[in-house]
C-alpha cells in the first residue's frame, strides 16, 4: 500500500514539477528546445496520479502531466526531468527495466487508451490486485477510441481509472464548442461507470480523489472516470499561437494549484515564506545545474547521418522482436 | 500421416492446437464465443476453453484490437479475429500506430506477440457461389500492412499452410497480420500433416515447377495459377508458380531464383493493382534480377474500382481468363 503523503510532501512534488516544467517551457519558447506541450498548471494531476499508485500498478501518461507522474512515482528526479526535456534520457521502460509500469501515449489522441484496457484485462484475468490509470485530455475525450474503451471497461468491470485533464480548450477549440454535456463526468452514466469532477486547482483535493479512486477500484469497484478541472495558462504548444483573449488567458493563470497549496500551507502555519524561498532556491539550483549538464551533453552528441548505410538486419532488429530473417543477414540496402 | 481438411477447418484446428499447447494463447473477437465466429472458424473453441480464454467484445474494433495489444504487452498471445478484413479499417490506428510500432518506439521494452486474423477477399476458386459480397465485404488490404514496419504479414493459400502459418504466427514475438482468404474457407480442401505442423515465416513455396515463365501468385490466385499451368502444359508451355506465403519478411531469394531461371514474370493478386504488393515484388525483381528479364514484368490484379456485389465482382477481380491473357502477353514479348 502506498504511503499517504502529507500536504508538505505533495507541495515539494508539485513545486519541483512546476520549476522543471517552467524552465522547459521557457527554453522551448526561446527556440532552444523543440516545440513543447507545456504541462504548466497540470502538475497537481500528475503528482496525484503518480502518488496514488503502487509499484506494480500501471499508468498511461498524457503529454501534459506525464513528467509529473514519473516524478511522483520516483521514476525521475528533478535533474532527470530536465534531461528528459532535452531529449537526453531513453524511454521510460529502458530507464527502469522491469520497474514501474508506464504506458506511452502514442501521439494520436485517444489511440493509446485501448492498450490500457488490455493491461487492465490482463490484471483481471490473472486476478492481480492492480489498477491501471489512463490519463488523457478533454480534447482526446471526444475520440471514438475512448468511447469504445469506456464502454468495454464498464461492461467488463475492469480495474481501470480514466483521468480526464479538462483544461477547457483543445488546441484552439473551446470545450463549449466540443460537447453539449455540462461536465465530462456526465458521460459516465452512459457507460454505467461512476464519475466525479474534481478541482485540479486544489492539489490536496486532487490527491485525495485519486487515492480514494484507486482504493475503490483496487478493491473490486470496477472502472471510474475522474474529471480534473484545470486551466491552460499558455498556448497549446510552444510553437502554436493562442487564440484566446488576454482576459481568458489571465483568468486561466489565476488558477494555480502550486500557489494555492503554498498559501494554504503558510496560512495554516505548517510552512513559512522563508522556508519556501529557500526550497525554491534549492530546486532552482538543481534545475540550473541540470540545464548546464544537458547543454554540455547535447553539444557533445554526434548528429545522426542520412547516409543510408544501416544494414538490413539492423533495421529489422530495430522494428521487430523476432529473429532476423535469414535473407536479411548480411544484406545491405 | 495427414488429415483432409478445409481451409477453415485448418484455421480452427490451429487455434485448438496452439491454445492447448500454451495457456497464454487467447482468442478475442466479436461473436467468437458460443456462435463460433461469423464464418464458424472458431466453432467449439468456447466450449473447449471457456470464457477466460475466449474473450468476447462489443462491436468495437478499435477497443478490442487495442485490448489485444495491451494483453500481448503483458505476456498473453492473443489471436484477434476481425469478422471481415474490411472492418479493420475503423481501427487502423491501432494496427498502424500502436501494434506495429510498440516494439521500436519502446526500444524493445514492449513486445506485441499478437495475431490479427483478417478474413479477406471474394470467392475466385471456381467452386460454389462465385464473386464477392460487395464493396465493403470483399477487399484485400494486405499492402497497407506491408507498408507499416514492425508487422509480419502472412497469406496462406491452402489448408496445410493455413494451419502451419497460423501456428507460426501465434509463436512469433512480433505482431502478425494473418490474411485468410475467406472465399477459400470451404472450397479449398487439402491434406494437412498431422502432428506439430509449423510453416516457417519468411519462406515462399514453389507450388509448381516450370521453366518458361514465373507466376508469383498470392492467396486465392495460387489455385488459379495452378489451373493455368495445367492448361498451358497441354500446349507445351511450362509455368512455374511461386507462392510467397509470407509477404513481410518476403522470401526474395525464391522469387529471384525462379525469375533468373525463366526470364519472365507475371505477378497476380486479388488486391487492387495500383499500390498493391505486386508492385513491390516487381520492384525487387527490377532491382535484383533486371539482367535476367527477357520481357517486361506484368501484373494481373483487381482493377482500380470498388468491387461490385455478387457475380459482377468477377468483371473487376482477376481470374483464370485475365491471368491467361496476361501470361500469354508476357510469353509473346
Amino acid at each position: 500500500m502506498t504511503k499517504a503523503l502529507s500536504p508538505l510532501e505533495i507541495y515539494r512534488l508539485v513545486l519541483a514539477s512546476r520549476l522543471s516544467e517552467q524552465r522547459i517551457t521557457e527554453l522551448s519558447k526561446a527556440g532552444e528546445l523543440p516545440g513543447h506541450h507545456s504541462g504548466l498548471n497540470h502538475e497537481s494531476v500528475g503528482i496525484a496520479v503518480g502518488s496514488s499508485v503502487d509499484f506494480d500498478d500501471c499508468v498511461q501518461t498524457s503529454y501534459r502531466s506525464g513528467a509529473a507522474v514519473m516524478h511522483a512515482r520516483g521514476g525521475l528526479t528533478l535533474r532527470e526531468l530536465i534531461l528528459q526535456g532535452f531529449g537526453l534520457l531513453p524511454g521510460i521502460r529502458a530507464q527502469h527495466p522491469g520497474g514501474a509500469r508506464i504506458l506511452r501515449s502514442t501521439g494520436i489522441l485517444g489511440g493509446q487508451v485501448p492498450t490500457a484496457v488490455g493491461v487492465a484485462l490482463s490484471y483481471q484475468l490473472r486476478r492481480k490486485p492492480n489498477v491501471v490509470i489512463s490519463v488523457f485530455g478533454d480534447g482526446a475525450s471526444n475520440e471514438g477510441a475512448i468511447h469504445e474503451c469506456m464502454n468495454i471497461a464498464g461492461v467488463k468491470r475492469l480495474p481501470l481509472i480514466f483521468v480526464v485533464e479538462n483544461n477547457g480548450i483543445a488546441l484552439s477549440t473551446r470545450g463549449s464548442d466540443s460537447t453539449a454535456a455540462k461536465t465530462l463526468a456526465d458521460r459516465g452514466a452512459g457507460y454505467g461507470i461512476p464519475a466525479v469532477t474534481v478541482d485540479g486547482g486544489d492539489a490536496m483535493a486532487t490527491y485525495a480523489a485519486m487515492t480514494a479512486a484507486v482504493a475503490r477500484t483496487r478493491s473490486g469497484g470496477g472502472p471510474q472516470i475522474i474529471e480534473m478541472k484545470l486551466t491552460r495558462p499558455g498556448e497549446h504548444a510552444s510553437v502554436i499561437p493562442d487564440v484566446r483573449s488576454e482576459q481568458e488567458v489571465s483568468d486561466a493563470r489565476l488558477v494555480d494549484a502550486v500557489a494555492n497549496l503554498r498559501n494554504t500551507l503558510i496560512n495554516s502555519g505548517t510552512w513559512d515564506a522563508e522556508s519556501d524561498a529557500s526550497l525554491i532556491k534549492e530546486f532552482t539550483e538543481i534545475v540550473d545545474a541540470a540545464v548546464d549538464e544537458a547543454r554540455q551533453r547535447k553539444a557533445n552528441l554526434k548528429p545522426p547521418t542520412d547516409d543510408g548505410l544501416l544494414p538490413e538486419a539492423q533495421v529489422w532488429r530495430m522494428a521487430h522482436a523476432s529473429d532476423v530473417p535469414a535473407a536479411l543477414q548480411g544484406a545491405s540496402r | 500421416m495427414s488429415t483432409k481438411m478445409s481451409y477453415i477447418e485448418a484455421i480452427r484446428e490451429a487455434h485448438i492446437q496452439e491454445m492447448q499447447r500454451d495457456e497464454s494463447v487467447l482468442l478475442m473477437g466479436i461473436d467468437v464465443g458460443p456462435l463460433g465466429g461469423l464464418f464458424g472458424a472458431t466453432t467449439g473453441i468456447f466450449d473447449k476453453f471457456g470464457s477466460e480464454r475466449v474473450l468476447e467484445f462489443p462491436i468495437s474494433e478499435t477497443g478490442y484490437i487495442g485490448s489485444g495489444i495491451g494483453l500481448a504487452i503483458e505476456g498473453f498471445r492473443p489471436i484477434i479475429e476481425i469478422q471481415m478484413a474490411d472492418f479493420v479499417t475503423v481501427a487502423l490506428d491501432q494496427v498502424m500506430t500502436v501494434m506495429s510500432k510498440e516494439y521500436a518506439v519502446t526500444g524493445g521494452a514492449n513486445r506485441v506477440p499478437a495475431v490479427l486474423r483478417l478474413p479477406f477477399g471474394a470467392n475466385l476458386t471456381g467452386q460454389g457461389y462465385m464473386g464477392g459480397a460487395g464493396p465493403a465485404h470483399s477487399q484485400s488490404h494486405e499492402a497497407w500492412f506491408c507498408h507499416s514496419p514492425g508487422l509480419v504479414v502472412v497469406m496462406p493459400s491452402n489448408p496445410a499452410d493455413a494451419l502451419g502459418l497460423l501456428k507460426a504466427a501465434v509463436r512469433s514475438d512480433d505482431p502478425v497480420v494473418y490474411m485468410e482468404q475467406k472465399g477459400m474457407y470451404r472450397t479449398s480442401i487439402g491434406d494437412v500433416p498431422d502432428g506439430d505442423h509449423v510453416v516457417e515465416i519468411g519462406q515462399a513455396a514453389v507450388a509448381r515447377e516450370g521453366s518458361d515463365i514465373t507466376v508469383v501468385a498470392m492467396g486465392a490466385m495460387v489455385q488459379v495459377a495452378l489451373q493455368l499451368a495445367d492448361n498451358l502444359a497441354l500446349e507445351g508451355i511450362s509455368v512455374e508458380v511461386v507462392d510467397p506465403r509470407t509477404l513481410v519478411p518476403l522470401d526474395e531469394e525464391t522469387i529471384l531464383v525462379s525469375v533468373r531461371k525463366t526470364g519472365r514474370l507475371v505477378i497476380t493478386h486479388e488486391a487492387h493493382r495500383t499500390g498493391g504488393f505486386g508492385a513491390e515484388i516487381a520492384a525487387v525483381v527490377a532491382e535484383k534480377a533486371h539482367g535476367s528479364l527477357q520481357a517486361p514484368v506484368k501484373r494481373c490484379a483487381a482493377r482500380d474500382v470498388a468491387i461490385p456485389a455478387g457475380d459482377a465482382a468477377l468483371r473487376v477481380l482477376p481470374g483464370l481468363g485475365s491471368l491467361t491473357t496476361t501470361v500469354r502477353e508476357v510469353l509473346a514479348f
